[in-house]
């Protein structure tokens, strides 16, 4: 830092003109001897602007351009079902080809994944590729913090992406309906499903994404990753039983979103979607395929995270 | 203005002001502080403004062009805001570092329309004579598409001396220029500032600043750090001792003298080269003349090694 004149500070426009004496000026550096946030504080800030992220906040438009064309996406049929609904009348139940909350996130959960395909692998990716995850790891902040706050980041971010569109199609019914108040109160008892279907479907897919992530800077790879984790899920299963083999249904627990949408069934009810609708397992068979890919994906997320170079 | 009259001194601004005044002055892009609380003034004379990359040299200017309003503070030219008020023009020339010319006019075009566009009441015998002070009059009818980056330089530096301006801002104004049209454009600038005018240019490169600039200004990351004559801004920095290099008919005698001196903090006899570090400047320059005269000792050179513009901006940026 350059030295003061006798101590004084920055100087007053006539101290500091071109014509008057030659002078440095001190430039108001000085540490920093306030009250600090701390450790909290710290993992809220990474997990806004984490959050942030995960929809380009603060970016360029080119970030912004598969987190909102895949909330636009999946919001669109909703969209129009609650538009038809208010122009021509209800439509709503499958029976009538309109979407329900029952089958909305099995229908449409492909715009979750590629969400989920082109977010996590960016969010952790671009901290690891740059090295600056020891400036993190140097204030207040540890590895787990790090760790869950982006990892509750992205939960947040596809629980947006999941709850918008069964949002908008719950006031799409209501104020479709006749009767403004009953049209509401018809449409209260699927609160809980929409926000428990967008839950079971956000924690599968967080767990999943981030612990393929957190194993490459590169987010090519990570993206790549992911895509092949959901095809082979997603494919394994039908190739098993077109062989005849003798393990039954079990095989459908590779696939992610049959997963999710048996846990749905199993908890809410309603219509079955999707290749669960030919299964014959137990409930307890989805409940424990969810909470292992769960705890399994969240453990080698976290795990790697205490390990990885910073 | 005509060319007669350009020779001819400026003016003082109206009431006292000097040419160009900034009182705390700041200027951010959403989060980023560009300029942060700067206040100088500007007179007559020939001023370089350095700074490292990103420090806000280019704002600085724009903001003294009237460009870009200040966040805060104030930016007056001649006594008038600099943003807003477009008869400032008349008194500001601008040399931007961008490459703002059309490749197709020829550049005596370009600068006519200069002229024009300012209302000079003869813009031909403008344009001849600011070609003439850039030395483009061979090229001139060439296009500027066919110019070097240099003779592009000039072309912007004839455009902005075409309505004989009293302030001169110049981003960079030598980029490209060839060792003969630097030194050109170097005396230009001298011959202008001796009319009379301000003039404010930014430069990489500190041996044009040292060579043209009477003053500088040191801007690093937004804040001024230090004005003044460089050499000036040397003494000040007390806490650095001034080293200097000394060639005599007995350097190991002279060492041990010097050694003696309450300026003087250390000696070094290095291959021969006898290096001395002193706290201050004026008292080793007298204490090094009367030690040799008192010990017999007859003195070939004595020279400072970081008195350089150069040594001092890097003081400055370094801390």
């Amino acid at each position: 830092m350059p030295p003061e004149i006798g101590g004084t500070p920055a100087p007053a426009p006539a101290a500091g003109s071109v014509a008057a004496p030659s002078a440095i000026y001190d430039l108001g550096y000085r540490g920093y001897d306030g009250p600090r946030l701390g450790r909290r504080a710290a993992v809220w800030a990474l997990f806004a602007s984490s959050f942030r992220a995960t929809w380009g906040l603060g970016r360029s438009g080119r970030a912004k351009i598969v987190p909102w064309g895949a909330l636009a996406f999946i919001s669109l049929p909703a969209i129009v079902q609650s538009a038809v609904n208010a122009t021509v009348g209800p439509v709503a139940g499958a029976a009538a080809g309109g979407l329900t909350f029952d089958s909305y996130l099995a229908q449409m959960n492909v715009l979750a994944f590629i969400f989920l395909a082109a977010q996590a692998p960016e969010l952790l990716g671009s901290d690891l590729r740059n090295r600056v995850l020891a400036l993190y790891f140097a204030h207040a902040m540890e590895r787990l913090d790090y760790a869950l706050a982006k990892l509750a980041a992205i939960l947040a971010a596809l629980l947006v992406l999941t709850v918008v569109p069964t949002t908008i199609l719950f006031f799409g019914l209501s104020l479709g309906s006749a009767d403004l108040v009953q049209g509401f109160k018809d449409q209260l008892g699927y609160v809980p499903e929409i926000v428990g279907a967008a839950l079971i479907y956000s924690l599968l897919y967080a767990a999943v994404g981030m612990a393929i992530s957190a194993f490459t800077p590169r987010r090519a790879y990570a993206t790549g990753a992911i895509v092949a984790v959901f095809l082979v899920g997603t494919a394994l299963p039908a190739l098993v039983r077109r062989a005849g083999s003798s393990i039954g249904d079990w095989p459908v627990l590779l696939d992610v979103n049959a997963i999710a949408e048996g846990v749905r069934h199993a908890i809410f009810g309603g219509s079955a979607n999707g290749v669960v609708r030919q299964m014959s397992l137990p409930d307890t068979g989805y409940f424990a395929a969810f909470a292992a890919i769960i705890i399994v994906g969240v453990a080698i997320y976290l795990w790697r995270y205490q390990r990885v170079e910073a | 203005m005509t060319a007669s009259a350009a020779s001819e001194p400026m003016a003082a601004p109206s009431g006292g002001e000097p040419a160009v005044r900034l009182e705390g002055v700041s200027r951010w892009y959403g989060n980023v502080v560009a300029v942060n609380e700067i206040s100088f003034d500007l007179e007559a004379g020939v001023t370089g403004l350095l700074g490292p990359n990103g420090a806000g040299k280019s704002t600085l200017l724009h903001l003294m062009a009237g460009f870009l309003a200040p966040s805060a503070g104030s930016v007056k030219v001649r006594g008038r805001a600099a943003f807003g008020d477009p008869a400032i023009y008349h008194d500001i020339g601008l040399v931007p570092e961008r490459e703002a010319v059309y490749p197709f006019l020829s550049g005596r075009e370009f600068v006519e329309a200069n002229a024009r566009l300012q209302g000079v009441p003869d813009p031909r015998a403008a344009t001849a004579r600011a070609i003439e002070q850039v030395d483009l009059v061979d090229a001139q009818d060439r296009s500027l598409g066919t110019y070097s980056k240099g003779m592009r330089q000039r072309a912007k530096v004839a455009a902005a001396l075409v309505h004989d301006p009293r302030v001169l801002l110049l981003d960079e104004p030598f980029n490209g220029m060839d060792p003969r049209q630097r030194i050109h454009t170097m005396t230009l600038l001298r011959e202008l500032a001796a009319q009379g005018r301000t003039i404010l240019f930014s430069s990489h490169i500190l041996e044009e600043v040292e060579r043209v600039a009477d003053r500088i200004l040191v801007v690093i990351a937004g804040r001024l750090a230090a004005s003044g004559d460089f050499r000036a801004i040397r003494r000040l920095m007390t806490d650095r001792p001034h080293t200097f290099t000394v060639r005599s008919s007995d350097d190991r005698a002279l060492a041990s003298v010097l050694l003696g001196e309450p300026a003087v903090t250390g000696v070094t006899l290095d291959d021969g080269l006898l290096v001395v570090r002193a706290a201050d400047f004026g008292a080793f320059s007298r204490a090094v003349a009367r030690d040799a005269r008192t010990a017999g000792i007859s003195l070939f050179e004595v020279q400072p090694t970081d008195e350089s513009l150069e040594s001092v901006f890097s003081y400055l940026v370094r801390g």
